[in-house]
């Protein structure tokens, strides 16, 4: 075992053979090392079940009867944080983004579980060779003297807040390099060329990597080499590789990539082999080639590293690497090829991802109470939009109701509908003055909204039927459409501005007797649908059809039902252009 | 670690780690233990500085076990760093956790 000083902190190293029985003695070690490092004890006891659960899963994974090589630890500590790396060289194993436990009965299988739970960040790097498994668990703040009672959100907030930070920070990256597409991709289409495209390409993916070099190589027109097509290096012409003659006895980096057509990682512990033209960039660090295919053809390789060989790569620098490498060589493609159709496919899966998040918002079904009966609806544009509603119980009988559309589509919006709602349920102790809490919604979510150039309009409705009234606060959101029994309509009042424009903004409140009429909430997807002539449906039909099903006395089920059939007749055969929510509120008299 | 008998109770107890290494040994030896009319099962956790997901596994085949036998296998005072183990996998829902003072 070696120990000493590193850039930020303290770090130790260690072997352990592939045998269970060295992981407890190593365990007990790590746990001194962690001490001297000033680590307390009650963070220590996750430490020791994180790094036995990690190595015995890599020992486990050792092909039994061979010789091994043996597990390597490393450890660093620093004021913030602590980090442990085992590296394997198993033949690797699958690494779930979100462990679920077992049934209660099973006799295995928590392992993964237990150190996803225990550590901040964790992500598994499969390489050839070798594998790293990287896990970092944020120090807690050093002891002080206990605070009084925490009021009752506090300690839900923390975690919210500690959600949101990371949720923030995978959000800048993630729409920095949506909007790098957005605008590379208008810049090639106007232009026509791919020349400047991509060096202005690689430059963003180096920034939004943290890496310090990238090349791209192309195949040739007969696929026969990988020329070099840009790199970031100067004065730095590789020769071409070739691919079809017979293969040499030790081929290069992006050759392996290039045939094998998976992902290709080097790093000190699994070096360049002499001789590969990457060592002129790469030196002593670390990084990776990334086979560029369009419908499994390759294209090209992307390589990208670090100098640093110890700064490996965590797992989302390495996805937004895929992910623009792959984007990259489908608009060369495209270019190429004069194709528009073949660029959607690798966004699929974003897409996919987004939209199973935004799925997972809305409530599986609404509450039910005396005096008010609810129904809502909704319809996502595409695969992903921003809207989102919910109803949360805040106390005897009372209900918070809200809809909110987050301005945009796409991941960012889904992400920015998840932020609103963990911290509206956070705080649902403010919910009795709906004005109040978008004001504290607004100074939460003001600096990433601002950051993001993004906005969200909101509406919260405390429904309290045993006071038969509606507290209402709005946030640029559309006005309420309030019927009565009689058949006569009022809109409520538009509030403050949308949440994320003004920082100190104040949301007015007012209250609305329930009455026995009929109140609706909805996202402006409703009155902005358009018919296959283009024309928007407006507020009058909406209006019209709450004013009848208010003198009908319909159930709130019957008059969504009716809102649902006015959106798709006026609709007919249109794409539907944005997302569509709304709440029917029905007053009843309470049984 | 150290088996007794009290009536139909069997109790575990001096157990001080329950690993990958010694966790299987644990369960083998109390299965081995269990004569015909003993039908509860008292696991002493008090002197158990450190489960894993192993001595986790172990716990739950005697679990699985004494139901067999229309038994049942109570968890007596864990240490902290343990129960906080079984919260976490949300065991504390399959043992009964006993707290004696």
């Amino acid at each position: 075992m070696s120990a000493g000083p590193s850039i930020s902190g303290v770090s130790i190293s260690c072997e352990l053979p592939c045998d269970l029985q060295s992981v407890a003695p190593f365990c007990l070690q790590a746990r001194e090392f962690l001490g001297r490092a000033g680590v307390s004890e009650t963070e220590m006891d996750p430490w020791e079940l994180v790094l036995t659960e990690a190595a015995n899963n890599a020992i486990r994974h050792c092909r039994p009867g061979e010789d091994q090589p043996p597990i390597r630890v490393d450890l660093l500590a620093t004021a913030e944080w602590v980090e442990a790396r085992i590296t394997d060289h198993t033949p690797g194993f699958e690494w779930p983004e979100k462990a679920e436990l077992p049934p209660d009965d099973s006799e295995s299988g928590r392992g993964v579980f237990l150190i996803q739970n225990l550590t901040d960040e964790s992500s598994y790097l499969l390489g050839r060779g070798s594998n790293c498994l990287c896990l970092r668990r944020h120090r807690s703040a050093p002891k002080r003297v206990p605070a009084p009672p925490n009021p009752p959100a506090e300690e839900e907030l923390r975690e919210v807040r500690h959600t949101l930070d990371l949720m923030t920070e995978e959000l800048a990256s993630t729409y920095e390099s949506l909007s790098a597409i957005f605008r590379f991709t208008t810049e090639l289409q106007e232009s026509g060329h791919s020349g400047g495209f991509v060096e202005r390409w690689l430059k963003q993916l180096l920034v939004i990597t943290e890496s310090d070099w990238v090349v791209l190589r192309l195949c040739d027109s007969s696929n026969r080499e990988l020329v070099v097509s840009a790199a970031s290096v100067d004065d730095w012409q590789g020769e071409p590789l070739p691919l079809k003659a017979p293969a040499p006895a030790h081929p290069s980096v992006e050759v392996r990539a290039a045939t094998q057509l998976s992902d290709v990682w080097f790093d000190p512990g699994s070096p360049l082999l002499p001789g590969d033209p990457l060592t002129h960039v790469a030196g002593k660090g670390c990084g990776f080639a990334h086979p560029l295919l369009v419908s499994d053809t390759l294209i090209g390789v992307l390589s990208i590293g670090r100098h640093d060989g110890a700064r490996l790569f965590q797992s989302g620098h390495v996805s937004v690497s895929q992910t623009l490498g792959d984007f990259l060589g489908l608009q060369v493609r495209s270019t190429q090829l004069q194709k528009e159709q073949v660029r959607t496919r690798l966004n699929a899966r974003d897409l996919e991802i987004a939209g199973n998040l935004q799925r997972s918002l809305l409530p599986d079904q609404l509450p039910t109470l005396s005096g008010a009966d609810l129904a809502a609806f909704y319809r996502s544009a595409r695969e992903i939009g921003g809207d989102y509603y919910d109803a949360l119980y805040v106390g005897e009988g009372s209900i918070l109701l809200v809809v909110a559309d987050v301005m945009g589509k796409g991941l960012p919006a889904a992400l920015f509908a998840f932020m609103f709602r963990s911290l509206l349920k956070a705080r649902r102790d403010l919910a009795a003055e709906p004005g109040k809490l978008l004001e504290w919604l607004n100074r939460n979510l003001f600096v990433e909204l601002d950051r993001t150039d993004m906005f969200i309009t909101a509406q919260l409705v405390l429904l309290n039927c045993q006071r038969r009234e509606m507290r209402i606060s709005s946030a640029g959101h559309p006005p309420m459409i309030l019927a009565n029994s009689n058949g006569t309509t009022r809109g409520t009042s538009r509030g403050g501005p949308p949440l994320g424009i003004l920082v100190g903004a104040v949301f007015p409140e007012e209250v609305h007797s329930l009455g026995d009429g009929r109140a609706l909430m909805f996202s402006d997807g409703l009155i902005e649908a358009r018919n296959p002539a283009g024309d928007l449906m407006g507020l009058d039909p909406v209006t019209a059809a709450m004013s009848e099903a208010a003198r009908l006395g319909e159930s709130s089920e019957a008059t969504r039902q009716r809102l649902t059939r006015l959106l798709q007749e006026f609709e007919h055969s249109a794409e539907a252009a944005d997302d569509t929510a709304f709440i029917v509120i029905a007053c009843t008299r309470p049984n | 670690m150290k088996i007794e008998y009290q009536d139909k109770t069997m109790a575990l107890s001096e157990i001080t780690e329950l690993n990958a290494t010694n966790s299987s040994t644990l369960r083998d030896e109390a299965r081995a233990g269990l004569k015909h009319d003993v039908t509860s099962l008292d696991i002493d956790l008090s002197r158990t500085r450190f489960v894993d997901s192993s001595g986790l596994g172990a716990l739950i085949a005697l679990h699985k076990t004494m139901c067999g036998r229309g038994g049942s296998v109570r968890v007596i005072n864990p240490t902290p760093t343990v129960q906080q183990v079984l919260e976490l996998t949300r065991l504390h829902r399959v043992f009964e956790i006993v707290m004696t003072p």
